[in-house]
């Protein structure tokens, strides 16, 4: 009885341990952020259709634009546009085109002839678009790498910095922490931050 | 005996400290992939006579599957009208068949003349949770990014990358954005007169709904 006391007390000062640093040791974190330029242009193109169109009729429509299945983004309408549309309901299917920036100008005209041709065609389908924004492309995104080594001597630097307070010598390097990512989770980031977190030993005077 | 325990349940915590442990290079490696929507989310909302019950409503849409679990609120948008707010799923390929069967249910409703009105909308589109549930992590591209990683890291600090000593899970995390569904005004559906639907805000993941799979990898690390 008194032992399994004895351990769970031992045990219940544990988490008091978790935020404490190791001893002999400093441990440093190091990172640097990147301004990316936006190099892609983002459209948001639509198309007004009547309640019984497909989705195929909205594709063949769009042919030659460039614009796939892969590109919708959203399907909505309903009773709320009969005050829209002459009096009938409808559904508006958004697709969203990414597009260099040195083509936009070629983009906004071809998409304004296909308005033009959609329109002509008399079916019941109606294509609108705006330009919603640049963002960072995910090439250009992952072309960017970060300077380990560049980290790594910032982060030394700043060790020395607080061993020298500490009056303690830095020592080498025991451990060292990073992260490695791929894909865009966020396609509107126009920075790239890297980040290590270094632990050196440490000796006494 | 207790030596062996408390030995046992301090070496269970340890990993919990959150502390670099010493000789070991620990790298987080993540990739995300954007799903792209393939399901419909329908709004459907039926006004009746205040004196109408759920299971004279739902009795009447159950020719599209609607249940009273798919009820979303209810309303008075006049004190002699109650508004019924329902939300369902369909597959994005059967949208035109869905918005057929529904138009069809709306003409039935109104010829039945039982009191009641039905309208809908297409709220948007979504990610199926069976699409999301079918993304499997590979586990040996996570390693082999982190393995990559490690390698740069350790050589930038003059080191050697050894082996892996632990891998970790991270929980998989599911983007997701809010698709405010606000619709008021004065509609007239099928010759009755209904004001101020409104439907509540429904969490819908869209198109910029990028499932994130993540691994830390602990390798040792060498003079």
């Amino acid at each position: 009885m008194r032992k399994s006391g004895l351990v769970l007390v031992l045990v219940s000062f544990c988490p008091l341990a978790f935020g404490q640093l190791d001893s002999n040791s400093i441990t440093v974190s190091a990172s640097n952020n990147a301004s990316l330029q936006p190099d892609q242009a983002i459209f948001s193109v639509s198309v007004q259709s009547g309640m019984s169109t497909g989705f195929d009729d909205v594709l063949s429509a769009l042919q030659g634009s460039g614009i796939t299945a892969a590109n919708l983004s959203n399907v909505s309408g309903g009773f709320q546009q009969y005050l829209n549309v002459g009096g009938m309901p409808s559904l508006t299917w958004t697709f969203r085109l990414l597009v260099p920036l040195t083509n936009t100008k070629t983009s906004i005209a071809s998409l304004n002839t296909l308005q033009q041709n959609i329109a002509k065609l008399n079916n019941g389908l109606m294509l609108s678009f705006i330009i919603e924004g640049t963002q960072v492309s995910q090439q250009l995104a992952q072309s960017q790498t970060c300077s380990l080594s560049a980290l790594v001597t910032a982060a030394t630097t700043q060790a020395q910095s607080l061993a020298a307070a500490g009056g303690v010598t830095l020592g080498s390097i025991t451990a060292l922490s990073g992260s490695s990512s791929t894909g865009v989770s966020d396609p509107y980031a126009t920075s790239l931050s890297c980040a290590i977190t270094v632990k050196f030993s440490v000796t006494r005077y | 005996m207790w030596k062996l325990l408390l030995s046992i349940l301090l070496l269970v915590t340890a990993p919990a400290f959150g502390q670099l442990e010493s000789h070991t290079v620990s790298i987080s490696a993540s990739r995300s992939i954007n799903l792209q929507p393939d399901q419909v989310l329908f709004g459907l909302s039926v006004s009746s006579s205040v004196t109408a019950n759920l299971d004279q409503v739902v009795g009447a849409l159950s020719g599209l599957g609607i249940t009273s679990a798919s009820l979303n609120n209810t309303f008075y948008p006049t004190p002699t009208t109650l508004s019924w707010n329902f939300s369902f799923t369909a597959p994005l390929s059967s949208l035109t068949t869905t918005i057929k069967s529904i138009t069809q249910l709306e003409q039935t409703i109104a010829q039945n003349n039982v009191g009641l009105t039905l309208t809908f909308t297409v709220e948007g589109t979504q990610v199926s949770q069976q699409l999301r549930q079918a993304q499997s992590c590979s586990n040996s591209d996570l390693i082999a990014d982190a393995t990559s990683q490690g390698q740069k890291l350790a050589a930038a600090a003059g080191l050697t990358l050894g082996p892996i000593i632990k891998l970790t899970n991270a929980p998989t995390i599911e983007g997701a954005g809010i698709v405010p569904n606000l619709a008021v005004g004065q509609y007239v559906v099928n010759g009755a007169y209904s004001v101020g639907a409104v439907f509540s805000n429904i969490l819908v993941v869209t198109l910029a709904s990028p499932v994130t799979c993540s691994l830390v990898v602990e390798f040792q690390l060498l003079p």
